[in-house]
């Protein structure tokens, strides 16, 4: 007996009957994570612990609920686009940034709390709906994505709090009959010192709706700060450690069927033969769908229409992708790089060629890579002739807006998206190709429809980290020291499909990919470009590749592939001079404090110079990419071709750590991205992947993770992004450490090609 | 559609030309039956020689990876027809049943599963190390089988463990993998195995160098 | 279609499915259990793995069929109240990440612990052989061997 009907109210009264209670031995935690938490003097652990409990609570229902209105309480007041006060003194404040598990839904809110003057406790999470009120203040665009979001909400979120304050104590001021200048604010209460009256934010919240927002507020000196700086137990957390927390792929609403799709094995194919009647035969199975690309089977439930599709017999139109295979998109790109033609993204001093000196060069290849969320793509969508409302884990918020009107022909307040959580997004989510799937099924069938892609589905119609092929030289002086250098990149555009769409208002097909212009394409040279090397004279060129094969961002971008190939070369530049690579880099960075501090540190933390056992090796890399350093230094053991990673030691200078737990979160977790793209790869034959599962695209697991180390170095410069830097030079510090104990140089990725693995 | 295994000496040495157009096993058994319609009862030393050359026959079907993925000698199992290692530092853990808290039966069950790919018979398990047949040669192969020490079977005991085993018979029902293509069986059926293996005993159960 | 009834997180459920539907969509749609998560339906990622009767298994790979008259607990059904040893150790350690991996993670953790209490590195390996594409793993071992010394 299925509980389909009753099921969605199951589960609200399920996440009501949560207590919060204490758990014990966070005791433990803290102590682990942060021997200053004594320090949390506003907030008690006891205060810390409920707050853990219940605003995890919180975003799941925030998560869940239907959007009519009802999330947002009749007694609430709100004060700005990001936060409201409710009548019992609780702040509702809003997540603008998808969670895909870098924390950014504990870190913002945490942020305004800081300024605002509240308790963790008392914070009430709200997701998102699309606004303009929420897009990136720089790019005029909602998403979440290129480690961004600390450095472009930061400051937002200090002044949004800052302002609520103030406006609170404007209203209480009034209501006292007092002075503004002689309240204080703590724990979301108001002082009056002289008179020992105090009145809290809920009191007053309705009064300070109605007064005008402070254009300049004033932001707390950091030592007054509780929260920021400190870890603080992510919200989402405990409904991650129990089965309550609801991801795109466990939507449920009334009345919803599911789907599932199979596409066109090459790009472009469409479905040419196919008896719809057998598959609509098959038992829960409610109609087909043709797709321009592919079949949609939709049923009573996902896996009725996932086994009705599987049995079915589809052939395919042909398309002159059929004929992609690895070997001639290498033969291609190999070709482009003798060819061009190429656009010079920069140009220094004499270029790569006009100094006199020794001259080396080396090319270096990176394949196809797939994002593999474990999350496999899916959406819900429930589309009448006067709405549409999505349920989706996305990363694009606008993009996924301005496609749904598209798709419908609606007015922009007749979409409303509910963003969900992610399971991993890495790039991938910021596209809405399975948004518009879900949206054409919907509009078809007539009912709510959930469209979930296969494991196979979403690994063999991936938008793939392109392949790139690099050409790097260099012109070295007597010492050894790069006098000149040169970049010449084969690569498509990264941004075809995630480009900001507002920036280019004649664009009507928000599905189909379009290449900025080359002035703002640099995803293809990022940390190239801003390679912090002095080297005088230099040449960066591209050559943009027409690809067949749909390509985007993936966590590092450009920054991770050009940070395998410059640091691996700076390697071989040393070797050729007899040189230390990390007193090669030292003089290349000379006069650079900030980045010689973090250098050293790794340095230092990995024991540099140290001897070591014999079949033991070091190798080191350093990276300025997502507005921090970073400096990395891998310690291997090597047994013929297989190779254990014993350690992974980083320094990081982020600008300023906003939580050291989250912070460190995402650089070991980062690490393992960057291992597992060590030995990944994406390969193509006939037109398709050949890797269509975790059985042949295999990332790093439990047992092959070395031991870590994360230091952090707070420069005070402007803030950095956290998600992606961590992975940026580990492939080329393992690869310097092979190189360092085998003589052998991988030039080539994955390092399987060359025969090695980790055990 | 059986993929051919014997080498062409054995067709040399048993069967006449007409017979070499036939598949390989086919040929075996041809060979068998004219061997002994045509010459009736054979001498001692013909014998040692026909049953050598029967466990040879059924040698291709014990050192088939159907077979092979499991009798290893290593910690771990081996997986698929290129027979590589069993994906996710799967372990024979301590009684051949997987690591304590990674079980054979986490994932393997009592069937074949094939939406998930994944194969299954009852008591799936790894053959014990004393069992571990990779890297021999026939001839080691066989007395291994023999030995009490390894084998712990009989020559008869050994017949009715290759009958009645359901791990065994799952050789020639291994199931589709992930990708949805069937598993290549090894090169005789489950009953011209059993045929052979009959033979082998009856002819002395002799084993080649 | 075949009436398929077993005792699901101590509450006895009766489905009438077709008993070939594996186990995790049973869970996850016929009973409405969505912490059990859908990965790759290989047994490759373990993302979702359930208890039957106190075993874990990869529940995408095994029949709802198998699963009668056992005993099957999933995530929700582990603990009241995030009370298990592993559930708190993961918010004392702050294991999880984008968190969808990390159902099926404690179920293996809690099914390890519950057959070696004071698991070993090496147990750690051998049992713990899901996926994570956040790549949580330093902090799964750390909550691991916390949570054993409780």
């Amino acid at each position: 007996m299925s509980l389909s009907a009753s099921r969605f109210k199951h589960k609200i009264a399920e996440i009501g009957e949560i207590v919060a209670k204490e758990i014990d031995g966070v005791e433990d935690g803290f102590a682990a994570l942060d021997p200053s938490a004594a320090l949390l003097s506003r907030a008690t652990r006891r205060t810390v612990l409920k707050a853990i409990a219940m605003s995890g609570v919180s975003l799941a229902i925030g998560a869940t609920l239907p959007a009519d209105g009802s999330a947002e309480a009749a007694d609430e007041s709100r004060l700005n686009a990001w936060v409201g006060i409710r009548a019992d003194g609780k702040a509702v404040i809003v997540v603008s940034q998808t969670e895909m598990g870098q924390g950014i839904s504990t870190t913002l809110p945490v942020v305004l709390a800081d300024e605002l003057g509240i308790l963790l406790q008392d914070i009430v999470l709200r997701d998102a709906s699309f606004d303009p009120a929420y897009r990136h203040p720089q790019y005029n665009w909602m998403f979440t994505g290129n480690s961004e979001s600390i450095q472009a909400f930061y400051d937002l979120m200090r002044r949004m709090g800052a302002a609520a304050r103030e406006m609170l104590v404007a209203a209480a001021a009034q209501r006292l009959k007092v002075k503004p200048e002689e309240l204080s604010v703590d724990a979301g209460k108001i002082r009056h010192a002289p008179s020992g009256r105090s009145i809290g934010f809920g009191a007053v919240a309705a009064a300070a709706a109605r007064l005008p927002v402070p254009g300049a507020p004033k932001l707390k000196a950091q030592s007054k700060l509780a929260f920021v700086g400190r870890p603080v137990p992510r919200f989402d957390l405990p409904a991650k450690t129990d089965g309550s927390a609801k991801f795109g792929i466990d939507v449920a609403v009334p009345g919803m069927l599911s789907a599932a799709l199979k596409r066109s094995p090459w790009p472009g194919g469409k479905p040419s033969q196919y008896s719809a009647e057998t598959i609509k035969a098959q038992p829960g199975v409610v109609a087909v769908v043709e797709l321009p690309d592919g079949i949609a089977v939709v049923a009573q439930t996902y896996w009725q229409a996932r086994k009705a599709l599987d049995s079915a017999k589809i052939t395919w139109g042909a398309a002159e992708t059929k004929d992609l295979a690895s070997s001639t998109i290498a033969d291609d790109y190999r070709h482009r790089l003798e060819q061009g033609p190429f656009y010079v993204h920069l140009q220094k001093g004499d270029g790569d060629a006009g100094t006199a000196g020794k001259r080396m060069e080396a090319v270096y290849e990176i394949p196809f890579q797939a994002h593999a969320t474990m999350e496999p793509m899916n959406c819900t969508a429930s589309v009448t002739d006067h709405s549409c409302e999505i349920w989706v884990p996305t990363q694009g918020m606008e993009l996924t807006h301005g496609l749904a009107m598209r798709e419908t022909g609606l007015q922009p307040e007749q979409i409303k998206i509910h963003r969900t959580l992610a399971g991993g997004g890495f790039g991938r989510r910021l596209l809405a190709d399975f948004v518009k799937q879900a949206i054409q099924i919907s509009k078809r069938v007539g009912v709510p429809t959930k469209l979930v892609w296969s494991r196979e589905e979403d690994m063999t119609h991936d938008a793939y980290r392109p392949a790139m092929l690099h050409r790097i030289s260099a012109v070295l002086d007597g010492t050894g020291k790069p006098r000149a250098i040169g970049h010449r990149v084969v690569s498509p555009s990264h941004l075809l499909y995630v480009f900001p769409r507002p920036t280019f208002p004649d664009l009507k097909d928000w599905s189909s990919p379009i290449a900025p212009p080359p002035q703002y394409d640099s995803m293809a040279v990022e940390g190239l470009i801003s390679a912090l090397y002095d080297i005088p004279n230099q040449r960066i060129e591209q050559h943009y590749y027409d690809s067949k094969i749909p390509v985007s961002v993936w966590r590092t971008t450009g920054h991770g592939p050009n940070n395998f190939v410059l640091e691996s070369f700076i390697d071989e530049l040393a070797a050729a001079a007899a040189r230390d690579p990390l007193e090669l880099r030292r003089e290349l960075l000379r006069g650079n404090n900030r980045a010689l501090k973090v250098l050293d540190l790794a340095a230092q933390k990995a024991g540099w110079g140290q001897p070591l056992p014999p079949g033991h090796a070091r190798g080191l890399a350093f990276a300025n990419a997502f507005g921090g350093l970073i400096a990395q230094v891998a310690e291997i053991e090597i047994r013929g071709k297989d190779i254990k990673l014993e350690r992974i030691v980083s320094a990081v200078d982020p600008g300023r750590v906003l939580d050291p737990g989250i912070a460190e979160s995402n650089i070991a977790g980062g690490i393992v991205w960057g291992i597992s793209a060590l030995r990944t790869q994406i390969t193509f034959k006939n037109g398709s992947p050949e890797q269509s599962n975790f059985d042949s695209f295999d990332p790093l697991h439990l047992w092959e993770t070395p031991r870590m180390e994360v230091h952090f170095i707070e420069s005070g410069e402007k803030l950095g992004g956290m998600g992606e830097i961590g992975p940026v030079p580990t492939s080329a510090a393992v690869c310097n450490a092979i190189a360092a104990a085998t003589g052998e140089r991988i030039r080539s990725l994955p390092i399987t090609a060359a025969g090695f693995n980790f055990v | 559609m059986q993929p051919q295994s014997a080498e062409p000496a054995v067709l040399s040495i048993r069967c006449r030309a007409p017979v070499a157009a036939l598949s390989a096993p086919v040929a075996i058994l041809a060979g068998f039956f004219m061997l002994h319609g045509a010459f009736g009862q054979t001498s001692s030393t013909d014998r040692a020689v026909q049953s050598r050359q029967a466990f040879m026959d059924i040698s291709a079907v014990l050192r088939h990876p159907r077979c092979l993925n499991c009798h290893t000698s290593v910690d771990y199992p081996r997986q698929g027809d290129d027979q590589h290692r069993h994906l996710f530092n799967v372990r024979r853990g301590p009684d051949d049943r997987g690591a304590t808290a990674l079980r054979c039966q986490t994932c393997h069950q009592a069937e074949n599963h094939e939406a998930s790919g994944v194969p299954g018979a009852p008591g799936w398990r790894l053959a014990p190390l004393r069992m571990a047949w990779d890297g021999l040669s026939p001839g080691q192969l066989c007395r291994a089988l023999l030995d009490p020490a390894k084998g712990g079977m009989t020559a008869q005991t050994l017949i009715e463990h290759l009958r009645t085993e359901k791990l065994v018979a799952w050789a020639w029902q291994p199931g589709r993998n992930p990708h949805g293509d069937l598993r290549q069986q090894p090169p005789l059926s489950h009953e011209q195995f059993l045929a052979l293996a009959r033979n082998w005993v009856e002819l002395g159960a002799i084993c080649p160098e | 279609m075949t009436v398929i009834a077993f005792d699901l997180n101590g509450k006895s459920v009766r489905a009438d499915i077709d008993p070939d539907t594996p186990l995790l969509w049973a869970i996850r749609e016929e009973f409405g259990l969505t912490g059990t998560k859908y990965g790759c339906g290989i047994a490759a990622c373990g993302a979702c793995t359930v208890h039957l009767d106190g075993d874990a298994v990869r529940s995408c790979s095994i029949p709802v069929s198998a699963a009668q008259g056992r005993k099957v607990v999933t995530i929700e059904g582990l603990s009241k109240d995030r009370s298990h040893p592993i559930q708190k150790a993961w918010i004392a350690h702050q294991v999880p990440q984008c968190g969808y991996c990390q159902s099926g993670m404690i179920m293996a953790a809690a099914a390890l612990l519950a057959q070696i209490p004071r698991p070993s590195d090496g147990d750690i390996d051998s049992a713990i052989t899901n996926i994570c594409r956040c790549g949580t793993y330093k902090r799964i071992r750390e909550a691991i061997h916390a949570a054993a010394k409780r």
